[in-house]
């Protein structure tokens, strides 16, 4: 296992097959250049995809534990439900109603049955496709944390941008306001039963 | 002189068009660089030892890079998922000899 390249001496020596091979040579070195400065570009590229891929994963993570944060919190206020029902004691019924009150609001926010205000961030929607004006949405919440979660690599604005072309803007605003945008559904063949 | 010139004629073409490598051919491309190189220190060698030839450096340049990609290639088509590591372990021992080589030969040592 000694080189391969040296191998036998001689060959050509008239200066017409020297200058060849100097040519075949330099071609072949530049070859060599070539590779290696493709080969160096498509590692810094890959190191690149590798960062992003893996904040992507981490944005499913974050998703994943979100529904299981909501499933627990609905499970503590059911929970705390049933202590009041059995205890029944004045304190635990008034920390139930105050519960109860919380959520009530909560959902009316989520429903879009009260108005609301506050510090938030307003994303414009631009679909090249469309004719019509760009969409707009506003949401409520922690200005900068919504922001950079609409951000995060693979999330909403990569998806949308990668899957319709949409190109999204978002802005922070200190003071957005929402109306109220639904009336609750009319229950038309059924009701839901008053639970005691 | 000339080796240097072209050496950097061919960074500069592979910098300034910066080329696309296909996905299918990241695994190749690596495992070819690695067997040029190896060529490169064995023909640097043999001028030193004053058995270099263009014709075997060129040819053994070329093929030592086809093939150590056509190897990998056939590697993963076997189920040999490891097989960059058999041509990363050949190249480097050989390019590492080489190298031990041109020492002994420049500094005597």
């Amino acid at each position: 296992m000694t080189d391969t390249s040296g191998g036998a001496s001689g060959g050509g020596t008239t200066p017409r097959s020297r200058t060849r091979g100097q040519i075949a040579i330099a071609l072949t070195l530049a070859l060599l250049g070539f590779l290696l400065a493709t080969q160096l570009r498509s590692q810094q590229g890959l190191a690149q995809r590798l960062s992003i891929e893996r904040e992507s994963d981490l944005g499913q993570i974050l998703t994943e534990l979100t529904a299981r944060s909501d499933q627990l919190s609905s499970e503590i206020v059911d929970l705390r439900v049933k202590l009041a029902q059995a205890t029944g004691s004045e304190a635990q019924q008034r920390t139930l109603i105050t519960d109860a009150r919380q959520q009530l609001e909560a959902l009316q926010i989520l429903l879009g049955l009260v108005p609301v205000k506050g510090p938030g961030i307003q994303m414009t929607f631009e679909d090249p496709k469309s004719t019509l004006g760009p969409d707009v949405l506003t949401a409520i919440g922690p200005a900068s944390t919504l922001a950079e979660a609409m951000r995060i690599p693979g999330g909403v604005v990569d998806s949308l941008a990668a899957e319709a072309g949409t190109s999204v803007r978002i802005t922070e605003v200190s003071s957005a306001s929402i109306l109220h945008v639904s009336a609750l559904p009319e229950f038309v063949h059924a009701r839901p039963k008053t639970r005691r | 002189m000339l080796v240097v010139l072209s050496l950097l004629v061919g960074i500069g073409l592979g910098v300034g068009l910066h080329p696309v490598v296909p996905p299918s051919w990241a695994p190749y491309l690596p495992m070819a660089v690695m067997a040029a190189l190896d060529s490169v220190f064995g023909g640097l060698r043999a001028r030193f030892e004053g058995t270099f030839n263009d014709r075997v450096f060129v040819i053994s340049f070329l093929s030592n890079a086809i093939l150590a990609a056509l190897l990998v290639w056939a590697g993963t088509r076997l189920g040999v998922q490891e097989m960059e590591i058999a041509v990363v372990v050949v190249f480097g021992v050989r390019i590492f000899q080489n190298l031990a080589a041109i020492r002994r030969i420049l500094f005597h040592a």
